[in-house]
C-alpha cells in the first residue's frame, strides 16, 4: 500500500509545493516546465521514478521478511 | 405430446424471453443506486456543457473591471472574478473544455489500450515487449509524466489529450490483457481456430468484443482521472493556456485571491468534485451491473 500511495503522493507534491511555495522536487519540475528547461524536468521526473522503483523493490523484499509465506523459493 | 410441442410458437417464446430479460435488466439498473445517481449527475453536467452556453447571460471572457470580486448574487450566481468576469459562465464554458478533454482521453486511451491489450494477450513475444513498455510508463507518477510531456509538446488542448492518454493507456491495456488472456483459453476461441479463422478475425470478432464490459468500466474511471489531471495541469500553468476557461485555469486564477474572494475557487472546485464523484459512482454501478463477481455480490 505504501508503495502504491507513494506514486500518487509524488504527483500531489507538484501541486502542494506550488501552492505553499515549498522549494521541493515538485516545484522544481513545475518551474522547469515553465522555463522550458527540459534537462531539469527529465532529470527530476527520472529521479522520482527511480525512487518509486526502489521503494517498491524494498517493499517487495520486506514482504518476505514480514510474512515468510510469500517468500520466493528458488529451489522449487 | 410431440405434436403439442411442435405447435408452440417459437417466435412468441423468444419475444417473451427477451421481454423478461429486458425487465430484469431494467430492474437491476433501477435498483443499482450508485449507477442511477452517477448517471443523473453526469447526464446533467453533459447537458449543461452542451446547452449551457446557449442559456447563460454573460460572456465568459467579458471583463467588467467596475464589478470586480462581486459576491454571489442573483445576477452573478457564482460571483465575479478579479477581472469582473462571471464565474458561472466560465465554469459552464470550462465544462465544455474539461469534459471534452475527459471524453477525448477516455476514447483515445480505450482504443490504444484495447489494441495493446488484445495483441499482447495473443502474441507472447509482443506481450513481453508491450508489457515492459507499459510497466515503464506506469513507474512514472502520472501527473509528473503528463507535466514533462506538456513541457515537451507545448500547452494546447490536443497536447493535453495526448499527454494524459499516454499516461492512461497502460492501465486500460492491463485490464484488457488480463481479460483477453482468460478468453484466449476458452473453448469457443479454440473452436473458431479449428474452423480455420485467421488470428485477426479471432482477435477482433471473438476476443475484443468480450473485453468491452471491463473496458467501458475502466474508461469511466480514466474519464474521471483525465479531468483531475487536466485540472492539475492547467492549475500549474502547463495545461490549457489562459484566458480559455478550463476548470483548472479558473481554480488557478482564484488561488491568488482565495482569502478575498472564496467563490472564485469554491465553485469550480465543487464542480470538479461533483463531476468526479458522479463518474466514480457511475463506474462503480456499471461494474456491479456488468461484472457478476464484483464487490456488490460479495456484500
Amino acid at each position: 500500500m505504501i508503495g502504491q500511495s507513494f506514486l500518487g503522493l509524488m504527483g500531489g507534491t507538484a501541486i502542494v509545493e506550488t501552492i505553499f511555495a515549498i522549494p521541493g522536487i515538485g516545484q522544481l519540475i513545475v518551474n522547469g516546465v515553465m522555463r522550458r528547461d527540459y534537462a531539469v524536468v527529465q532529470g527530476a521526473v527520472l529521479y522520482v521514478t527511480f525512487a518509486f522503483v526502489f521503494i517498491n523493490l524494498a517493499i517487495d523484499m520486506l514482504y518476505g521478511i514480514v510474512n515468510p509465506q510469500v517468500r520466493l523459493d528458488s529451489k522449487k | 405430446m410431440t405434436s403439442s410441442t411442435e405447435n408452440i410458437d417459437l417466435h412468441a417464446v423468444k419475444t417473451a424471453l427477451r421481454k423478461e430479460h429486458n425487465s430484469i435488466l431494467l430492474r437491476q439498473i433501477i435498483s443499482n443506486r450508485s449507477l442511477v445517481i452517477g448517471f443523473v449527475i453526469i447526464a446533467f453536467l453533459i447537458l449543461v456543457a452542451l446547452f449551457g452556453p446557449l442559456v447563460i447571460a454573460h460572456d465568459p471572457n467579458a471583463m467588467n473591471v467596475l464589478n470586480r470580486f462581486a459576491q454571489p448574487s442573483a445576477t452573478h450566481w457564482f460571483g465575479t472574478d478579479n477581472l469582473g468576469r462571471d464565474v458561472l459562465s466560465r465554469v459552464i464554458y470550462g465544462a465544455r473544455i474539461s469534459m471534452g478533454i475527459g471524453v477525448a482521453v477516455a476514447i483515445v486511451a480505450s482504443l490504444a489500450g484495447l489494441i495493446v491489450g488484445v495483441y499482447s494477450s495473443y502474441y507472447t513475444r509482443l506481450d513481453h515487449l508491450l508489457m515492459r513498455i507499459s510497466d515503464g510508463i506506469m513507474a512514472f507518477p502520472g501527473l509528473l509524466l503528463a507535466l514533462a510531456l506538456m513541457a515537451a509538446l507545448g500547452g494546447r488542448a490536443s497536447n493535453v489529450v495526448l499527454a494524459v492518454s499516454i499516461v492512461a493507456t497502460p492501465y486500460i491495456a492491463r485490464v484488457v490483457r488480463s481479460e483477453a488472456l482468460a478468453l484466449k483459453e476458452q473453448t469457443f476461441v479454440e473452436a473458431t481456430r479449428a474452423l480455420g479463422a485467421s488470428d485477426t478475425r479471432i482477435i477482433w470478432r471473438h476476443i475484443a468484443p468480450n473485453t468491452l464490459s471491463s473496458l467501458i468500466v475502466q474508461a469511466t474511471f480514466i474519464f474521471a482521472e483525465a479531468i483531475i489531471v487536466e485540472a492539475a495541469l492547467s492549475f500549474l500553468g502547463a495545461g490549457i493556456p489562459p484566458p480559455a476557461p478550463s476548470w483548472g485555469n479558473i481554480l488557478s486564477d482564484g488561488k491568488t485571491y482565495i482569502y478575498k474572494a472564496w467563490w472564485m475557487t469554491f465553485f469550480p472546485g465543487m464542480t470538479i468534485t461533483i463531476t468526479i464523484i458522479g463518474l466514480n459512482l457511475f463506474g462503480d454501478g456499471l461494474r456491479d451491473l456488468l461484472d457478476p463477481h464484483s464487490s456488490k455480490t460479495k456484500n
